[in-house]
């Protein structure tokens, strides 16, 4: 999808946060099956927020543009260095 | 001379044991909502302890 972007164009904080919230969520099923690898429930808990973490990411990035520099599908021009900075968003 | 105590004031160093630390075995029950997990610090209520403010401060 074409997504005419102006530089600095708003993020969507919304998506972000809650993909902040899989991601947070996700290293704490890993944290645990650290110590507990046997543990099916927290195993299938961890699969599952993997899962909504990398669909969310994908999307986002689809319609946003790149959260990590490893997004293979960057658009014409370049907009990595116009985004706000991670800080500067206010959540 | 006396062999090199370890003195912390007004305390007998050398009648004291060390601490032997025990931490129990954290048995999954339950798990917070992502959103919630965020806000809190932690995915698992039973390590949800905020520090409560107490009458000699936070403990």
């Amino acid at each position: 999808m074409d997504r005419n972007r102006r530089p600095g164009s708003p993020v969507n904080v919304e998506m972000l946060r809650e993909i902040m919230q899989l991601n947070f969520a996700m290293i704490e099923t890993v944290l645990f099956l650290n110590t507990h690898p046997t543990c099916r429930p927290v195993l299938d808990l961890h699969n599952e927020f993997a899962s909504r973490f990398n669909k969310l990411v994908e999307r986002y990035q689809e319609r946003y543009g790149p959260i990590y520099a490893s997004y293979e599908n960057a658009e014409y021009p370049w907009m990595w260095i116009e985004e706000p900075w991670p800080w500067e968003i206010k959540y | 001379m006396e062999e090199e105590k370890q003195y912390v004031s007004g305390f007998e160093m050398d009648r004291v044991r060390l601490a032997h630390a025990y931490i129990p075995y954290q048995q999954y029950t339950d798990h917070y909502t992502p959103a919630r997990a965020l806000k809190q610090g932690t995915l698992y209520p039973e390590l949800y302890m905020p520090y409560q403010p107490g009458p000699r401060g936070y403990y």
